[in-house]
């Protein structure tokens, strides 16, 4: 049953890492960049909830709030940031590092407004605890689970199946080309962010229920996406998932056998291991 | 007027560490942000090396360079062969396995509790325990490191490495074996944040691993952006900038729950800011 | 000559001009005999988290320091001076702490620093107090390290060894469990603790079954509590802040631990039992035994708008009071100060029935009680 509860514990931590990474992905697909942001928007879904509860609102109108500020704090992001960068053509490197800077003044906004202790998300007691096997879940872990393979097909027939889809693929493939077939890139680039972004506050707002909210919960939340999609292979929505699943994993039977206060450093001990010897990840291209 | 002097000091450590950074990130284009990291490897090896083998303070910061320019190279050999934004992730990894390794290390770093009673610098009969003169021993350290970083950046070395930094198919192609070069340059700046640890353990007495975390590493990185890439004059001007900043938000009256995080989205916007409309940094010469 | 090069002209000549006056002005200001003017304030040093890990702990002693230094003052001050208090953010981390110290030492001149809160803070700016002859008095700092800081560093808060090992033979003698899993946060306080207690109940003949650390940033502690379970120990000694036992406790509650739970001073918090709700019924904890009164709970209440007294507040409130009293008696000399504290015998305190200091600038006595959780509320176990 310990191993039950074990794979139990991996695949959450699995799924929730897939949200984070996919819209990660969806975003160095169109833009080439580490987004650093990434996290701190997820952490903006979060708090857009735990406003939204606090004012009284419902918990379904509040999930749909703090993903809409989510997708909305992306969008911004690119708008008044990214966007410009791009028309100056600046370097990866540059980018990178502005997106630091997002990262650091979102989550000081946060600190101030909201101010930078812990707070559950749900009040105690809510949801139930389920036995799956002999390892205990709960409703939350559920949620988390469902849309993780919710987000993943939808994403997955968006891109396959639809127009939309086919845009994307190829602003991907290559930028230029894309521009020259008519597609007004930036345009398409901000609404990937709208949806990268929607996908990494979903994830920061189920983080959230699962355990709390904290202004400094979006590193943590985008250094895992970013373990997850450079072993699965930067850029691949399917490798994106493997990593996410290998990383939740390995970190929580790594701890089985090592000292589990070396949890923190196993996902960095893993992203070296890869990026030295299969630096393209798992399902990475060339 | 002796705060004056600590925060001097304070801008002597970090001018250091502005510095070392300014040659991976400005003149050989690796995003290196772990530089905290890096600067913890010197507080710690320095401090280990003077409390635990009680050696001279002066013999613990050549050995601290030494560990931390090892450490440096190698993390520079492993890494610098990725690309920019592997590179950039990676570096911000080491920088996580680096404090976890602080923390969870107990036999050798003593934890989370740290290590303390860390003594000042002493030479013979002259000790540099009195603030005036540890400030004066920082800004000699400080003299040494900005004379080697410029020797560096005009020698042929030097060259060699911006060449990387703009193409570095191009330096290949020219028969340079420029992961050497980034190795090398790894190892300098390490070495060089290393004698900044030292430093600041033996100031503050005391190190211990909440100081080193990423946060610390954006820190210095802001630094190196406000001054301008590629300018080592600039990373004094970045250093003074930055460390003055708090003290400015103190004595305007911020109350202190908020100063902090106030000081935190100030560096993220001088970021995106500088990013955004002034890429060379104050007084940078390089457009990154 | 360009403009980059003026710059740093001007940096290096501003830099200069410093160092040289400090340089041939060789006398360190470590005496502050500042001629007393009347009704000048006497200003302390303050040295806490008010933001960051601990900040709950921090702005809730800064508001005990505030309640105790207005009541100094609507009775008259010291010798008709007023006490003033400046609060500095220390961060719970050494280097903020050391930065803070260095100011109030330096800029502001204070004889007295009191704090920090965390041990981490005491410990970075203890040696240089200690070098510029200012007193410390740290009102929450439990690390051992801090008992051999120095001889002007002292604390009203007693040191883990008490508290490790007042649990250990709680868990053995007085609940008779011998099989022991530990979950310990990673910080100077939990790792102290967690030291002290294996040490103890392993001696008294009981056994550690399991030890699991966690990051104090970790919000998952699921495969943690999963090893402690897997040992099977008669009960879990829980070494955890607000936060991540606040996680802590709901997972163990949603993992079925099933055996008793014991924490620590750091539990002392009513937020962690209206946040954890059900998963903290019936858990215990072992907390410095105060005396708080019923006029000292009702105070912090106006001032902090809740019910919540946290384990810093009453040994910060304790320390100004001791403090206005030796001021008014020795006046500002923080050497005249330090002395006089080892001679401190401070009855009828909120913090303990009597604070005295020991020659290392310890607390001489330390009394735990054991508190147990019912209905969200923290009540003493008889």
């Amino acid at each position: 049953m310990f191993f039950a509860q074990l794979v139990a514990n991996s695949v959450i931590a699995g799924a929730l890492y897939t949200l984070i990474t996919l819209g990660f992905n969806l975003i160095y697909g169109a833009t080439k960049f580490t987004n650093m942001a990434h996290g701190a928007v997820a952490a903006m879904g979060a708090y857009g909830v735990f406003f939204a509860t606090r004012e009284g609102w419902g918990l379904p109108l509040s999930i749909v709030a703090g993903v809409l500020v989510a997708g909305i704090v992306g969008v911004i992001t690119d708008r008044l940031v990214f966007s410009p960068l791009r028309k100056k053509k600046a370097r990866a490197s540059v980018f990178v590092i502005a997106s630091l800077g997002i990262f650091a003044l979102l989550q000081s906004i946060l600190s101030i407004t909201f101010g930078a202790q812990f707070w559950p998300l749900l009040p105690p007691g809510t949801g139930r605890v389920f036995d799956i096997a002999g390892a205990s879940v709960t409703e939350v872990q559920l949620w988390i689970l469902g849309s993780a393979v919710a987000a993943s097909g939808i994403l997955f027939i968006l891109l396959k199946f639809t127009i939309f889809g086919k845009v994307i693929r190829a602003l991907s493939d290559d930028e230029e080309v894309a521009k020259m077939l008519g597609i007004n890139t930036d345009r398409m680039i901000g609404v990937i962010f709208f949806l990268g972004s929607m996908l990494a506050g979903l994830a920061g707002i189920l983080s959230g229920f699962d355990t709390g909210v904290q202004p400094t919960m979006g590193l943590f939340l985008l250094l895992e996406g970013a373990v997850s999609s450079i072993v699965g292979g930067i850029g691949s929505l399917v490798g994106g998932i493997l990593g996410a699943f290998l990383l939740g994993f390995v970190e929580n039977f790594g701890i089985w056998f090592i000292a589990s206060q070396w949890k923190g450093a196993i996902a960095f001990g893993l992203l070296t291991i890869f990026l030295i010897f299969r630096p393209r990840g798992i399902m990475g291209k060339d | 007027m002796s705060y004056l002097l600590h925060l001097a000091t304070f801008f002597g450590i970090y001018a250091i560490l502005g510095v070392s950074l300014n040659l991976l990130i400005g003149y050989t284009g690796l995003v290196w942000i772990a530089h905290a990291a890096t600067f913890a490897v010197g507080a710690y090896a320095g401090a280990l090396f003077a409390t635990k083998l009680a050696l001279n303070f002066f013999l613990a910061m050549l050995l601290a360079m030494l560990v931390a320019g090892i450490l440096g190279s190698l993390t520079g050999w492993i890494f610098s062969r990725l690309g920019g934004d592997y590179y950039m992730l990676a570096s911000v990894s080491w920088n996580y396995i680096v404090v976890s390794v602080l923390i969870n290390w107990e036999s050798l770093t003593n934890g989370p509790l740290g290590i303390s009673g860390i003594p000042k610098p002493s030479l013979g009969e002259l000790s540099f325990a009195e603030p005036t003169k540890f400030f004066l021993l920082t800004l000699v350290l400080l003299g040494i490191v900005y004379a080697a970083a410029r020797f560096i950046t005009n020698s042929s070395f030097g060259r060699v490495i911006k060449a990387i930094r703009e193409d570095e198919q191009a330096a290949k192609v020219f028969g340079y074996n420029t992961l050497m070069y980034k190795v090398a340059i790894s190892g300098m700046g390490a070495a060089m944040a290393g004698i900044a640890g030292v430093l600041l353990a033996s100031y503050i007495g005391f190190v211990d691993p909440s100081s080193f975390d990423v946060m610390e590493s954006i820190f210095i990185l802001a630094i190196v952006v406000v001054g301008g890439f590629a300018n080592i004059r600039g990373s004094l001007v970045g250093a003074l900038a930055l460390v003055l900043l708090p003290e400015l938000l103190r004595f305007a009256g911020f109350p202190a729950e908020i100063a902090a995080h106030v000081r935190l989205g100030l560096y993220g916007l001088a970021l995106i800011l500088f990013m955004l409309y002034r890429p060379q940094g104050i007084i940078g010469e390089y457009k990154f | 000559m360009n403009s980059s090069s003026r710059i740093v002209l001007g940096i290096v000549i501003i830099v200069a001009v410093i160092a040289g006056v400090f340089a041939f002005s060789q006398s360190p200001s470590t005496s502050n005999n500042v001629p007393a003017t009347k009704n000048e304030p006497i200003k302390l040093g303050f040295i806490g988290p008010l933001t960051g890990d601990g900040a709950a702990l921090g702005q809730n002693a800064r508001a005990a320091t505030e309640i105790a230094v207005a009541e100094v003052n609507a009775a008259g001050g010291i010798k008709g001076r007023p006490l003033e208090v400046i609060y500095e953010d220390g961060k719970c981390t050494g280097k903020e702490a050391s930065n803070a110290a260095n100011k109030l030492i330096n800029a502001d001149n204070v004889p007295v620093i009191l704090g920090g809160l965390c041990s981490g803070e005491t410990n970075s700016f203890a040696a240089a107090a200690e070098q510029a002859k200012r007193v410390v008095l740290s009102f929450c700092s439990s690390a051992p390290s801090i008992t051999q800081a120095g001889d002007y560093i002292f604390r009203d808060y007693p040191s883990d060894l008490f508290q490790g090992s007042f649990a250990a033979k709680y868990v053995y003698e007085t609940l008779g469990k011998k099989k022991v899993g530990i979950v310990y946060v990673k910080s100077d306080w939990g790792s102290g603790i967690k030291q002290v207690f294996s040490e103890e109940f392993s001696k008294l003949g009981g056994k550690i079954v399991a030890e699991e650390g966690y990051d104090q940033a970790a919000r998952d502690l699921r495969t943690q509590l999963t090893k402690i379970k897997a040992a099977k120990p008669d009960l879990v000694y829980f070494l955890g802040y607000t936060e991540g036992s606040t996680v802590g406790l709901k997972q163990a509650a949603e993992l079925k631990l099933g055996v008793p739970i014991l924490g620590a001073d750091g539990w002392d918090d009513p937020k962690l039992f209206a946040n954890a709700g059900a998963a903290a019924e019936g858990v215990m904890y072992t907390v410095v035994s105060a005396p708080l009164s019923d006029a000292f709970k009702a105070k912090m209440k106006e001032k902090t708008g809740s019910e919540e007294v946290l384990a810093c507040s009453p040994g910060a409130y304790d320390g100004v009071k001791i403090l206005a009293q030796i001021l008014a008696s020795v006046g500002t000399d923080s050497t005249a100060i330090k002395d006089a504290l080892y001679q401190v015998n401070y009855v009828g305190g909120v913090s303990a029935a009597r604070v005295a200091f020991d020659k290392n600038g310890d607390p001489v006595e330390a009394n735990y009680v054991v508190k147990i959780v019912k209905d969200g509320k923290a009540t003493e176990v008889k």
